[in-house]
């Protein structure tokens, strides 16, 4: 576009100069026919092309300015010395208005254009005999509309009947009708039946006239408005009648096809008592009332293809319905969720009794159970799952929105829509998901100027992407804009008291400053992001779905924001552990390995909390110290390691049980203050075992750990 | 390219090339003199790389200039492809011959899947 | 073998702008500075298609379109105007001097090619 612009400019200074030349001379001759159409149309052209290239102000300025002079040109107004003065000044004006700026530089002052402006439109309102034609704005706005309103009603069809006939000379404007009925036919399911009836025999034929009409029925999306843009052109050279045919889809749809015999009554090409008389014969409908010339054959042939047409859709709909199954309500699947939570914790209790009986007969019944159960739990969890593309698809609007409101030309792209996902995890995954694209379009993607002097394309890229990783959903929201400033983090997180001045922190976690609350760094506050409550909110709605947030950026290429989530919430596969004469349940997700830790390995550490596995040292937590249990530690412990944000942490337990399906019960709302502890669950026997919050665990651990060395007065 | 073959009681036009509105007028010449010419009439439209709605109307009016005669046309061969193609876009291509009862010799009329 | 297409305006950076958009989509683009000039370049050529401004010096776009139908060779042959909201009596001179249809200036190069598709396919 920017080539353009530069022609643009060229071409304007030319035509002001034409102007100003066309002016004087005016100015002079006052009644030269000549002059003012060479002032028009300069005046015309500059108005023209602005708006093509963006200088709207132009356009405004130029748009006054033709009206009065389209005015002078129809001799309604004479030309005076003030409207030529007024002209000049409008000349200067649009000189300003088109010198390229610098960046940063908000361009002239245009409140001199805006008065010179209004002086036009003034001495408009005070000339003004008759009135200047207005009803072309609403053709103008009609085809630029088009675009809008053809993706309204997107999941909602109507089925149109639209006759087509154009005029006879229709060729001889240029048209091909038949390329109008190819842009029908792009708009949805359609049957296009030519009614040539009227095609004479070739001695009075003329060759180069229409001689077809067309019935045209359409099931689509689309509504009424964008099937009349498509003849648009051809409004005043045809006669076209769109009519919705009404849905029968409901009570009628169930029953037979529509007969032939009721469309032609509909359609209005044969009265009831007709349809009566023919009926009591036993033919075929059409031919009868062809042979009968109640009906011409084109009309039989017209309703015929009605006839497939109702039938065709109806097909498709039986096959979106029958691939979409049946719909339930919600609640009944989260009963279904609940039994089968039920279940579960009575399968495992039924395992474990058939190991105590060690009856052989009861442990295969017990076993066949066990793996019945796992396809079920499977099965049921997949019924709440949900791709995430219809939270994806909301976005689009969002960020077409948004960019518009800031300034910012932004496309947003999504891979992965097809990725599954538990429904509640879903509902609850939209306001965190807004919050991060509108702090992408606000903070990350810059201005179009600042961009393209940084050498990146206008448009600044959101990527939305989401996919399948082990029993979790990684989606990562990454912008191609500024990236996030280490640096201004930091600056503010001093200034609000979140770190002190020396702290060293890691870019990972100088990042992750932005999750505190009350921290926000955009200088000016807009309605959009920039109130410092977004980004802990975002934290803690994440949390709540026992998901992961980390932030990846890089300085001037754009920062990725990086959400873990787990696919459902009902049920987990779990590790049970004992310490002391409590369980615990440890979400398997996270677990690497299990090993024995001997009093061997702990003389080895000299008192530090570190084990050598597989040649790596791993620092872990002795969990019977972190829950403070009272008693002999056993002589063999177990580690079990994992993997939390990135590094490998071992929790000790006294022993490891084993694999669980673990369902998760809430712990309710005494318990909510309590951080270490995600939920609980049933076991077999009844006990209830606590689930483990990991990475909060080892959270907790580290601040522990740093408040006993300020104590300590490191 | 229009050329009219044979004579007497058969006759055959050979079409060729585009046949769009541009040469709608000479299409109707060559038809009326090639219907004149003979009883047994074969149309070959084997040739024809373009045809437009003028086209199609011109062949439904020659056919309906012959309903009421004794004269006989035939279609020789398959259509080719910018013919099925046109008549398939203008909606031409029907159930039932545009006269009621006259579909056998409608050359629009679907046929069955070869 | 790519359609011809025909731009004629007076602007020329609307000239550009429709030769680059068109040229984009793969057509062949014959430029013409206003209506005469346009007369003068269509000698002998197959055009498929004239997209004409309608103010235009010389001769202009209603003109032009009133010539160009004379012609056997342009008989048929879609002619789009461009014009602005204020000329809505011109549209239907256009129309009557057998313009094709039109596009509402400004317009983006999508409205251009969506239209161009809609006339010659």
């Amino acid at each position: 576009m920017d080539q353009f612009r530069e022609a643009f400019r060229e071409e304007a200074h030319e035509l002001l100069a034409e102007l100003e030349t066309a002016l004087l001379e005016l100015e002079k001759d006052p009644g030269a026919a000549d002059l003012i159409g060479r002032v028009f149309r300069a005046m015309h052209t500059l108005k023209g092309s602005s708006g093509m290239f963006g200088f709207d102000d132009i356009n405004k300025l130029t748009h006054d300015i033709e009206n009065v002079y389209d005015l002078v040109r129809g001799g309604k107004i004479p030309v005076t010395s003030p409207l030529i003065d007024m002209t000049l000044r409008a000349c200067d004006e649009v000189k300003k208005m088109i010198e390229p700026r610098e960046e940063g530089d908000a361009g002239p002052d245009l409140k001199a254009a805006l008065a010179v402006s209004a002086s036009f439109r003034t001495y408009l309102e005070s000339s003004r005999a008759a009135s200047v034609p207005d009803a072309a704005r609403d053709q103008a706005g009609k085809q630029t509309d088009e675009s809008n309103d053809t993706d309204k009603d997107k999941d909602r069809t109507m089925t149109y009947r639209i006759s087509f006939r154009p005029a006879a000379d229709i060729f001889l404007s240029g048209t091909n009708p038949v390329l109008l009925l190819n842009e029908v036919r792009d708009l949805g399911l359609c049957h296009i039946i030519a009614k040539t009836e009227q095609i004479p025999p070739l001695d009075e034929i003329n060759p180069e006239a229409c001689y077809t009409g067309w019935e045209i029925l359409l099931t689509s999306e689309h509504d009424i408005n964008a099937i009349r843009d498509v003849f648009i052109f051809v409004e005043d050279r045809c006669t076209l009648n769109i009519e919705e045919i009404p849905d029968d889809s409901g009570a009628e749809a169930d029953k037979e096809d529509r007969k032939l015999g009721e469309i032609l009554v509909e359609r209005g090409d044969i009265s009831g008592s007709d349809l009566r008389k023919i009926l009591d014969s036993h033919k075929k409908i059409g031919e009868i009332l062809v042979e009968s010339g109640l009906v011409g054959a084109e009309k039989v042939e017209a309703a015929l293809v009605e006839q497939i047409h109702t039938r065709e859709v109806k097909q498709r709909k039986q096959v979106a319905e029958t691939a979409a199954s049946i719909r339930v309500p919600a609640e009944k699947l989260d009963r279904l969720v609940n039994m089968v939570g039920e279940l579960v914790t009575v399968q495992s209790r039924l395992s474990q009794i058939s190991t105590q009986r060690n009856d052989p007969l009861l442990i295969q019944v017990a076993e066949e159970v066990e793996r019945l159960m796992a396809e079920l739990r499977d099965n049921t969890m997949s019924i709440r799952m949900l791709p995430i593309g219809s939270t994806f698809s909301r976005f689009e609007r969002l960020v077409r929105d948004l960019s518009a409101e800031l300034g910012r030309e932004v496309v947003l792209k999504t891979e992965g829509a097809e990725t599954e996902l538990d429904k509640t995890v879903i509902e609850k995954l939209n306001d965190p998901l807004v919050h991060l694209i509108r702090n992408c379009i606000d903070h990350g993607i810059e201005p179009p100027h600042i961009r393209e002097a940084a050498g990146k394309p206008r448009q600044g890229t959101v990527l939305l992407a989401a996919e399948h990783s082990g029993a979790h959903v990684v989606i990562t929201i990454r912008d191609d804009g500024a990236g996030l400033d280490g640096e201004a983090i930091r600056a503010k997180a001093i200034e609000r008291g979140l770190i002190a001045p020396d702290t060293q922190l890691s870019e990972k976690d100088l990042y992750a400053l932005i999750l505190q609350p009350g921290f926000s760094t955009a200088k000016k506050v807009s309605s959009v992001s920039g109130r410092g409550v977004g980004m802990d909110v975002v934290k803690r709605g994440i949390e709540t779905l026992q998901g992961t947030i980390e932030i990846v950026s890089e300085k001037g290429r754009g920062s990725s924001i990086i959400l873990k989530l787990p696919l459902t919430l009902a049920i987990i596969d779990g590790l049970l552990v004992r310490i002391g004469d409590d369980y615990f349940i440890m979400p398997l997700a996270a677990i690497e390995e299990c090993v024995e830790l001997t009093e061997a390995d702990i003389a080895r550490a000299h008192g530090k909390c570190i084990a050598e596995i597989r040649g790596e040292i791993v620092p872990y937590l002795r969990l019977r110290d972190a829950f403070a249990f009272i008693g002999e530690r056993p002589a063999i412990e177990q580690i079990v390691t994992t993997r939390i944000n990135g590094s490998r942490v071992g929790f000790v337990v006294d022993q490891v049980v084993g694999g669980h399906q673990t369902v998760i019960k809430n712990l309710g709302r005494m318990c909510r203050d309590v951080h270490s502890v995600s939920g609980a669950t049933i076991l077999g026997d009844g006990t209830v075992a606590l689930i483990l919050d990991l990475p909060k665990i080892v959270q907790q651990a580290e601040q522990d750990e740093a408040t006993n060395r300020k104590q300590r007065g490191y | 390219m229009f050329e009219i073959t044979g004579g007497e009681d058969r006759a055959t036009l050979t079409v060729s090339g585009e046949v769009t509105m541009q040469n709608a007028l000479a299409f109707r010449d060559a038809l009326k003199e090639w219907i004149e010419k003979g009883d047994t009439l074969d149309l070959n439209l084997g040739g024809v790389a373009e045809a437009d709605l003028t086209c199609l109307q011109l062949i439904c009016s020659a056919h309906r200039s012959l309903m009421n005669t004794k004269k006989t046309l035939t279609v020789m061969g398959e259509l080719p492809e910018s013919i099925s193609k046109a008549a398939q876009e203008a909606g031409f291509v029907r159930e039932r011959g545009c006269r009621g009862e006259e579909s056998h010799s409608c050359i629009w009329v679907m046929r069955p899947e070869r | 073998m790519s359609k011809v297409i025909m731009t004629v305006d007076d602007s020329a950076s609307v000239r550009q702008m429709v030769s680059f958009t068109i040229r984009d989509a793969g057509y062949e683009v014959i430029e013409a500075v206003d209506g005469r000039d346009a007369l003068s370049k269509v000698n002998g050529r197959t055009i498929h298609m004239v997209i004409t401004d309608l103010n235009m010096p010389n001769l202009d776009g209603i003109g032009l379109i009133r010539e160009l139908r004379t012609l056997p060779a342009f008989k048929f042959t879609p002619i789009i105007m461009l014009t602005t909201e204020s000329q809505a009596e011109k549209k239907q001179d256009g129309k009557a001097a057998g313009a094709t249809g039109w596009i509402i200036k400004p317009f983006k190069p999508e409205q251009l090619l969506a239209v161009i598709r809609k006339v010659i396919g």
